[in-house]
């Protein structure tokens, strides 16, 4: 029997005791909570519920992200957020639901950092397959844990066999804004500043043509060409082959697996200037020429690993991450990373 | 189509490139300055009919209609005025349309000006415009500017010829060399293969050496139909093939990311009725953007097989004195690379040097060169082939 609650994924910039990743600077709530979606997989159509305050790209982005529609119910941050989460969940019987907390900053160009507890975290919860998990959700009882940690929580509580008592207690829980070792929180002021930064000498993408091209930008959409078999990648609505646009079949490239035919490393002077940030703080990043299937490329940023350190030949996967702010808001795109790097961090507490 | 452009150079000027003083329409009046005062007789036979010119526009300064304002600076006003824009292959694309436009009669006599002035533009704002050409979708996106994506092509290729990492700092070191004998290049300096080596990196393996600078300048050539090249001087130099190409913008949606059939195409066409062939060539102008761009030319145009350039580079083949001297002129890398003048500049060489006005930089017995210009990271190119008449 499938466990009723399933993959808990907890990240955030904390100095908890289960070692949870630090975010990346190119991570943020949105990316976060798509890295947790991600890893509990397509439950049949679940419904989704965001406690925390979302930034505007939930509003249009989680289908971009995950391939599907998503239907989405908001919940204040806190308590309270958690407390309606939770009351709604127990009230769909016949459909599972994700429920996922986001505590970030909200969005990076209006609010100060740094902020403890930042991350996101994600769970699934399956009324039909533990019916008494009702009973617990609706007996929990709130407290003012923030979002990240409460979420953890919860999933603690819940977890507990039959009789025992869905509480939380969080009282010997301090959230730190200092990373493991004590890490100065440098990392959310860099992106402060990256983020106040007006790019107005970066490439202009206006934003129409970035939600146009987040089908293959994010899921690695393909088409392939019912007449002459040809795969096209990225998509253009056309056949690259044979200029037909009808009856294309949509499909997503392999997501990890992809060959490193080549490397570079950018160093000072050699990045566009909405990446002045990244060269700022980490010296340099390496960007790869990935053959991603046979004849089928595409330039990728490597991150989660220190520049210099890929090779050609390298399998890679890719992750969602943040690009840079355009517009009043942050662009975000594939990103590759090395399955090491990929499969390191957090614990891996699916059942 | 006809077996020979009937078109000629018969005057050509060439500001100093570097960080100059003087602004855009300064520097385009100085330099049709000095293309009219080249004629030998003179411009009396017939004034300039036709304007081509070719510019990227870097800074964003006059966009829109440039050629109207840049023209009205060299005292030109009511001719028709034809802006060209292929990036850094403008100078090659006006070059072509101008020799098109005199070989269909339209035109008696054409101007073409590249220019570019892109020193007083602040730092941040040049960078931007000097990703403007690139791939925006991908490319930019994933972090790379045009020193990036060479610098991909430039890791791949050393993973398929493991001396061409040698080779690539020779390219510097030769064209470098080559500057030293240029009045008007921005680099007068030897550099040695260990300082190349040892530059700090740009785009690894690329550092700051295997890249060409930032630029103002600008070059002019006059153009007359063949036939009436005498008219203005006893010594034209003939247009004798163009071709064009181009390619697939972003090298991720390229079949081979490390050659450009831009290039390959635009040798092709070029070639296709010349009178001559490679072997016969006493100079040979390519678009060396960054080091790696010269030893992909030399493939692409045919000079050498895939890995080929490597050794044509390492052995002397390529330096003043070699087989095929290439970018005697101290090329992109050191003569400076001002976007739009850049192809104009290689028509200049090209006929100073069969005319043998060269000065010490002369290849001696010069009759025919080739120009090669590329635009961005191959997604255009043209191939020009000169001859004394
Ligand atoms: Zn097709």
């Amino acid at each position: 029997m499938t466990p009723p609650i399933r993959a808990v994924r907890v990240w955030g910039r904390l100095a908890d005791p289960q070692g949870h990743r630090l975010t990346a600077p190119d991570e943020d709530e949105f990316t976060m909570a798509i890295a947790a979606l991600e890893h509990l997989g397509d439950r049949s159509a679940p419904t989704l519920h965001g406690v925390g305050r979302l930034p505007e790209v939930f509003r249009w982005g989680l289908s971009g992200a995950l391939g599907r529609s998503v239907a989405l119910c908001e919940h204040p941050p806190g308590a309270e957020g958690w407390k309606a989460a939770l009351t709604e969940v127990a009230g769909a019987a016949s459909t599972p639901s994700i429920v996922f907390g986001v505590d970030g900053p909200g969005h990076l160009l209006d609010s100060p950092g740094p902020w403890p507890g930042f991350g996101a975290a994600a769970f699934a919860l399956d009324l039909r397959e533990d019916p008494g998990l009702r009973e617990r959700l609706l007996a929990w009882v709130p407290n003012g844990a923030p979002t990240i940690e409460a979420a953890q929580a919860i999933v603690d509580a819940l977890a507990q066999p039959p009789g025992g008592r869905p509480t939380l207690d969080l009282a010997g829980w301090a959230p730190s804004t200092a990373g493991p070792g004590g890490a100065d929180p440098e990392p959310s002021r860099h992106l402060e500043r990256w983020a106040q930064r007006a790019v107005s000498e970066g490439a202009y993408m206006p934003e129409a043509r970035y939600r146009e091209g987040i089908a293959s930008h994010w899921r690695l959409a393909a088409d392939r060409c019912p007449r002459c078999s040809t795969v096209t990648f990225p998509v253009r609505g056309w056949c690259r082959g044979c200029g037909a646009a009808d009856d294309l079949v949509r499909f997503e490239l392999p997501r990890s697996g992809g060959r490193v035919e080549a490397v570079t490393t950018i160093g000072k002077g050699g990045q566009p200037t909405e990446f002045d940030p990244l060269v700022e703080f980490g010296g340099a990043y390496d960007v790869a020429l990935v053959e991603l299937a046979p004849g089928l490329r595409a330039t990728l940023m490597m991150t989660d690993s220190p520049p210099g350190t890929v090779r050609a030949g390298d399998r890679i996967g890719t992750v969602l991450r943040r690009l840079y702010p355009m517009d009043g808001q942050w662009r975000y795109g594939l990103k590759a990373v090395l399955p090491a790097a990929r499969e390191a961090p957090g614990p891996a507490p699916d059942p | 189509m006809t077996a020979r452009v009937p078109a000629a150079i018969v005057g050509a000027g060439h500001t100093r490139f570097g960080g100059l003083a003087d602004g855009p329409r300064a520097l385009l009046k100085s330099v049709v300055d000095r293309a009219r005062a080249s004629v030998d007789r003179g411009l009396s036979g017939g004034g300039i009919d036709a304007v081509f010119l070719a510019t990227l526009g870097f800074g964003g300064w006059q966009i829109g209609n440039a050629s109207a304002v840049l023209a009205e600076a060299a005292g030109i006003v009511g001719v028709p005025v034809t802006r060209v824009e292929n990036a850094c292959a403008s100078g090659g694309y006006a070059l072509r349309a101008a020799a098109d436009a005199v070989g269909s009669g339209r035109s008696k006599l054409a101007l073409v000006v590249g220019l570019e002035k892109m020193t007083d533009v602040p730092n941040a704002r040049r960078r931007y415009w000097l990703g403007v050409s690139g791939d925006t979708e991908w490319e930019r996106l994933s972090g790379l500017t045009f020193a990036g994506v060479y610098g991909l092509l430039a890791a791949r290729y050393i993973a398929d010829h493991p001396d061409a990492r040698e080779a690539l700092a020779e390219v510097a070191v030769k064209n470098h060399r080559h500057g030293l004998a240029n009045p008007n290049a921005q680099f007068r300096k030897a550099i040695t293969r260990e300082a190349v080596l040892a530059a700090p990196k740009v785009a690894d393996p690329l550092g700051l050496l295997d890249c060409c600078p930032v630029s103002d300048g600008a070059a002019a050539v006059v153009i007359a139909p063949s036939d009436e090249a005498h008219r203005y001087t006893d010594t034209p130099v003939h247009i004798v093939g163009t071709g064009a190409g181009s390619d697939h913008l972003a090298v991720q949606d390229r079949p081979d990311p490390t050659h450009f059939a831009a290039t390959r195409r635009a040798a092709d066409e070029a070639f296709r009725h010349a009178p001559f062939d490679r072997r016969s060539l006493s100079l040979i102008e390519v678009h060396d953007c960054f080091t790696i761009a010269e030893l992909i030319a030399l493939e692409d145009l045919g000079f050498a097989e895939p890995g080929g350039a490597v050794r044509l580079t390492l052995d002397g083949s390529t330096a003043r004195t070699g087989r095929w001297p290439v970018n005697v002129d101290g090329g992109l890398k050191a003569k400076g690379h001002p976007i739009g003048a850049t192809g104009v500049s290689q028509a200049y060489e090209g006929f100073v040097q069969v005319r043998a006005q060269a000065g010490e930089r002369q290849v001696p017995g010069a009759e025919r060169a080739l120009l090669h210009n590329v635009g961005g990271s191959g997604a255009s190119a043209t191939v020009t082939l000169l001859a004394r008449g």
